[in-house]
Formats: C-alpha cells, structure tokens, sequence
C-alpha cells in the first residue's frame, strides 16, 4: 500500500514527456555530448597497482581540498539578486523581481543558503509583501539541538515616497534556516492579466464594488461581459470566519444560469473568480484540480 | 572503449527514462534539463565504465542522482548548452502537491524518499535499485523496509491512518 501511495504522488509520468532523442533537443545535447572530449583510461602494469593508488590518494585530496577550503561564498550577485552572509544572517537584495527561479537558486546555493524565492503577481496593495515565510524541508533526526532552533527574519520592502529605486531586501538569521531551509514568497506588481498568486475564494465580493454575491449566475456573467471581464467558476464552500475549500472545476464548465454566486474575487486585471456551492452532478475534485 | 554510435543507442534508450527522473526530484524544467545534460555528459566521459544493456539505465540513474546531489548543492557544471532541451521541457511543470500525504513524503529523510521513489517512480526492483546505489541486495531490502515503516508512521503521527480511504483533499483554489 505504501508503494501504491507513493506511486499517485509521482509528479511526472514519462507519458508526459514529449522531448524525444530524435528531436530537435536530443539531437542537439547529443552532439553537444559527444563533442566533449572522453576522459581516456591509461592502461596501467599490474605490478604498479601500489604506486597507482598512491597517487589516486594524492589526486583525490588534491580534489578534495579546494572544495573544503573555499566554502561557501560570503557574498554573491546575479542579474536577479545579491545575497550576502553578514555575521549569522543572509541578506537577500532582490534585483530583478521577474527574475527565473533558477537564478535565484544559483544566487543562495553559492553563499550555503538553502532557500528558495518566489516572486510572484499578486493583487494591488499587496506588491512588496511577504506573502508567506517557512521552511523548505523538514530538519534530519539529530539536527535540532535540545531546546529547539529559531529563526528570525527581517523585510525591507517599503518604498519611500518619492524614491524612483526602491530596495526589496529579506534578511534571514538563527539556525532555522540554515537547518530547515527558506522558502520565502514575496508580492510584485501583476502583468495586465496575470493571475494573482494571493486571490483566493472566499464569500461575499472582494472588493465590494464587484455588487455579485447573491445574484444569478445568468446575471452575473451578463454583469461581467459588460464590463469586458473573464470569469473563471470555482466550486466550494466557506464559513463565515472563512474557513472551508473546494475546487477547480474544468475550464469549460459552467453552472446553470439559476444557481446562485456566493463570492465573487478579482483573480487578475481582467478576470473574476466566481464561488458557487456544489451541488450533485457538478464536477469532482481531481487529484490536480 | 565504447563507440560514438554505441553510445547513441544508449542516449536513445534511456533519454526519456532519464528526463523523467530529473523532473520528477527537480524544481523546475530548467533544473531538470541541466541535470540530464551533466549525466549525459559525465557518462560520455566515463564511457568505458558504462555497462551494455539495460544495466546502462541503472549507471545512468546512479550518475544522475550524484549529478543532482551536486545540484543540490550549487555545483552543477555547465559544460552543455541546454536551451533547446529547456524550451522542450518548458510546458512540463511539476505541480507542487500540497496534500497531507504528500507533506508528509516530503518530510522523510531525503534517503527514504528516493528508495521510495526509486520503486513507486521508477518501478524498479530491489535488484536494480541495487544497482543504480552501489550496495547489496540485502541493504536495499533492510532500508527499503525501514524506509516503508518510517513512512507509515509518519503517516499515523500526521492522523492519515487509512490514506488510501481519504477523499481527494479539497484545495483552496491555487488560481
């Protein structure tokens, strides 16, 4: 049963993948592979085994000793960001907020950070926030000393008046961190039609101004095309203290025009999420849904 | 020493094999594609280790995960470039599960989860995984059910006792 549970978290099935050796990709690291100089294997005398494994001692400490001497990096900079170790915390300035995953990465790894940024859209007046901080993994057995680890992080994120380039800083410090690494997810302004990462559904209309709880699916998609907004249905329920879920029904279905919107969000610059409560024959959860 | 076109027909058979591997440990396409170019490469370098046959994909699968500890670790070396590979893979996005089974997988000690993997992902024996890790028959048996036992009770500790009867976790709307 364990295998059968791990097998449906499996993230990509090889079905998925459409790459082939043949193609265009494959045939271009193939090349670029085979172009590569092989490493040549000296023939070497039985009777010089000793003096041979002498020296493979002496080149994998050669090998060795760089790497244990240099470390990590105290400071380093990419196009995206600039990470600095200053006493036990991490300085984080974020340079390019449309910067790839991966140049963030490449940034932490070089100073011995484990952590992982994401700037993502989110909705207006939630640009330059902390959308949410945590670990990245869980700590080893034996790791956490008796007494627990902390962790402190601090934001500059604020843009004074006036200022034409405003610093996006993350200082990270405490053995948190280091032991359970960072996963940290910051607001940036949305692209006309990206969709906000923080817009969730919830009751009633956010903003306000949005007048479609309550009424007619019919009546709110003639509302909506009016307004030249894009919806997008979501099937759940919530309680006042907004607590409750639910989940994406496919892109292409649509409730029946008499069935009753119970919350209503702007999801991007032109798009608006709709909560409708499910009912029997509606679409069900799917395990990416 | 094995040949250009030897080496080929080893690139054919175990390309896609390979890809999945790294898309399924790593954040992104990119990361993934990085990581199957450096195994390739590390693998035409040590051609002559290279065993023939399906034992190939196990190798691989041992140099790949060494690959990607060193990735893990920011010392991935570009030799290669892999534009072409990473714009292929760009539309495959690992969605990141944020069920409570899942939570709690991801929280296993990084050796449990790829003995785990390694049979549930990569639908390997006790044998090959063997293989592909270095190491008896008898250790994998003994860490695979040490590995299984740990997951279960971390399962129990996380109040998922039946995870196989759980209803689909509802999610808020990740839109």
């Amino acid at each position: 049963m364990i295998d059968d549970l791990v097998a449906g978290l499996n993230p990509v099935h090889d079905d998925d993948i459409t790459s082939e050796p043949s193609g265009p990709a494959g045939r271009e690291l193939l090349a670029g592979v085979t172009a590569l100089a092989p490493r040549r294997h000296r023939r070497v005398p039985r009777l010089a085994i000793g003096a041979v494994a002498a020296a493979g001692v002496a080149a994998a400490a050669v090998f060795v000793l760089p790497v244990q001497d240099s470390g990590p990096l105290r400071s380093y900079a990419n196009a995206a960001v600039r990470v600095e170790v200053k006493g036990g915390e991490y300085e984080v300035e974020v340079k390019d907020a449309y910067a790839g995953q991966r140049e963030f990465r490449e940034a932490f790894a070089k100073v011995g950070l484990d952590a992982r940024l994401s700037i993502v859209p989110v909705s207006p007046g939630r640009e330059r926030t902390v959308i949410r901080t945590g670990s990245l993994h869980a700590t080893r057995e034996g790791q956490i000393p008796p007494g627990g680890v902390t962790g402190t992080e601090t934001t500059v994120l604020q843009c004074p008046p006036g200022q034409a380039a405003c610093p996006l800083k993350v200082r990270l410090g405490g053995a948190l961190f280091r032991l359970a690494g960072a996963d940290i997810v910051i607001g940036r302004k949305a692209r006309p039609g990206e969709i906000y990462q923080d817009a969730t559904p919830a009751r009633g209309d956010r903003p306000a101004s949005l007048h479609l709880t309550g009424r007619t699916v019919g009546q709110a998609l003639a509302d909506l095309r009016s307004r030249n907004l894009t919806w997008a249905f979501f099937l759940g329920e919530f309680k006042p203290d907004g607590s409750g879920g639910g989940w994406n029904p496919p892109e292409s279905w649509r409730p029946a025009d008499g069935r009753r919107v119970t919350g209503a969000w702007m999801r991007s610059s032109d798009s608006v999420g709709l909560l409708v409560t499910p009912v029997k024959n509606d679409p069900q959860p799917t395990p990416d849904g | 020493m094995m040949d250009e076109d030897e080496f080929a027909a080893v690139y054919a058979a175990t390309y896609k094999p390979l890809l999945g591997y790294a898309l399924r440990r790593c954040d992104t396409p990119e990361d993934a594609a990085d990581v199957v170019a450096e195994t390739f490469a590390t693998a035409w370098r040590r051609a002559a280790d290279m065993p023939a046959g399906d034992e190939a994909r196990l190798w691989l699968y041992g140099v790949a995960r060494r690959v990607l500890a060193n990735h893990r670790r920011g010392v991935l070396r570009h030799s290669l470039k892999t534009a072409a590979l990473r714009a292929e893979l760009a539309s495959i996005t690992p969605a990141r599960d944020e069920t409570p089974v899942a939570d709690v997988f991801r929280a296993l000690p990084g050796r449990d989860r790829e003995l785990l993997a390694l049979v549930a992902w990569e639908g390997l024996s006790v044998a090959e995984i063997a293989t592909v890790l270095g190491c008896s028959r008898n250790a994998v048996s003994i860490r695979l059910h040490r590995a299984r036992r740990r997951f279960a009770r971390a399962l129990r500790a996380a109040g998922i006792d039946r995870p196989g009867q759980v209803t689909p976790a509802l999610q808020r709307s990740a839109t």
